[in-house]
């Protein structure tokens, strides 16, 4: 998976849950779940930018680019 | 369900299937019952073949109704088939399934219906006709071939529902894509 979301890790950091993250956030707790996972096609900008207000971060600090095979039903996006 | 429909819209949406269904039943129960009573009837069929199809001669014995029945069936078929597709078709947006694979399926084969349609009436009637002449002596054999504005507009909006199938085919592709964005 060539994109890995490290949310997860920013979380233990900050010691926040995934509930209060997500109801501060905006979002349900089964897409922040899936987000977590990287179950996800994308993240949309001004959802990153809630969830780096949050939890006082970078967007970089939240995910990471790992060589590997690309996921099925991204690689026909865009 | 996609969020960018709003609870009214869904209410609205709602309201208009329970009463497209409602139609669909009663046409439904018309189409597929008119066809047996009429040829049922000589009187009936000799009044409408000579007022409205203005035919003078016709055979009203049992086997000449049945060939007419069995011409009236092929349009009457297609017909309800047309039906079928709009009760399932508003059932699934009565359920809130609005842009989804499987209303734009309905919603094709609906328009592939009315296409149809546009062929099987002129056809149909075609049929009825020879076979209520068949028992004419020969030369007052008729075969009756005619189209008109209805047919016509059959098949335009048959197209137009394949077009618009197409059209919410791509929209459920795009709204899933959408759904798998947080």
């Amino acid at each position: 998976m060539p994109i890995v979301v490290t949310l997860d890790v920013m979380l233990a950091r900050r010691k926040m849950r995934s509930r209060e993250l997500a109801e501060r956030v905006g979002i349900t707790e089964a897409n922040l779940s899936l987000l977590k996972s990287g179950k996800v096609r994308g993240v949309r900008f001004d959802t990153l930018s809630r969830i780096c207000e949050v939890l006082q971060c970078q967007p970089g600090e939240l995910l990471a680019w790992e060589p590997g095979p690309e996921p099925e039903g991204r690689d026909d996006a865009g | 369900m996609p969020d960018s429909f709003s609870p009214d819209s869904l209410k609205r949406i709602r309201r208009l299937a329970f009463a497209v269904r409602a139609l669909c039943l009663l046409g439904l129960l018309v189409i597929g019952t008119m066809p047996f009573l009429f040829w049922a009837q000589p009187d009936w069929v000799a009044h409408v073949v000579l007022q409205q199809w203005a035919i003078p001669k016709i055979q009203l014995d049992l086997v000449s109704r049945l060939g007419g029945l069995a011409g009236s069936l092929l349009p009457a078929s297609v017909s309800v088939y047309a039906l079928c597709q709009m009760w399932s078709l508003f059932g699934c947006f009565a359920q809130g399934e609005l842009l989804a694979h499987q209303p734009a399926g309905h919603l094709r084969r609906l328009g592939v219906a009315l296409s149809a349609l546009a062929f099987a009436q002129p056809v149909g009637r075609t049929l009825s006709i020879l076979a209520l002449t068949w028992g004419n002596p020969k030369g007052e054999r008729q075969l009756w071939v005619g189209l008109s504005s209805d047919h016509y507009l059959s098949l335009l909006f048959g197209l137009l529902l394949l077009a618009l199938a197409q059209v919410l085919s791509e929209g459920a592709r795009l709204a899933k894509e959408n759904a798998e964005f947080v």
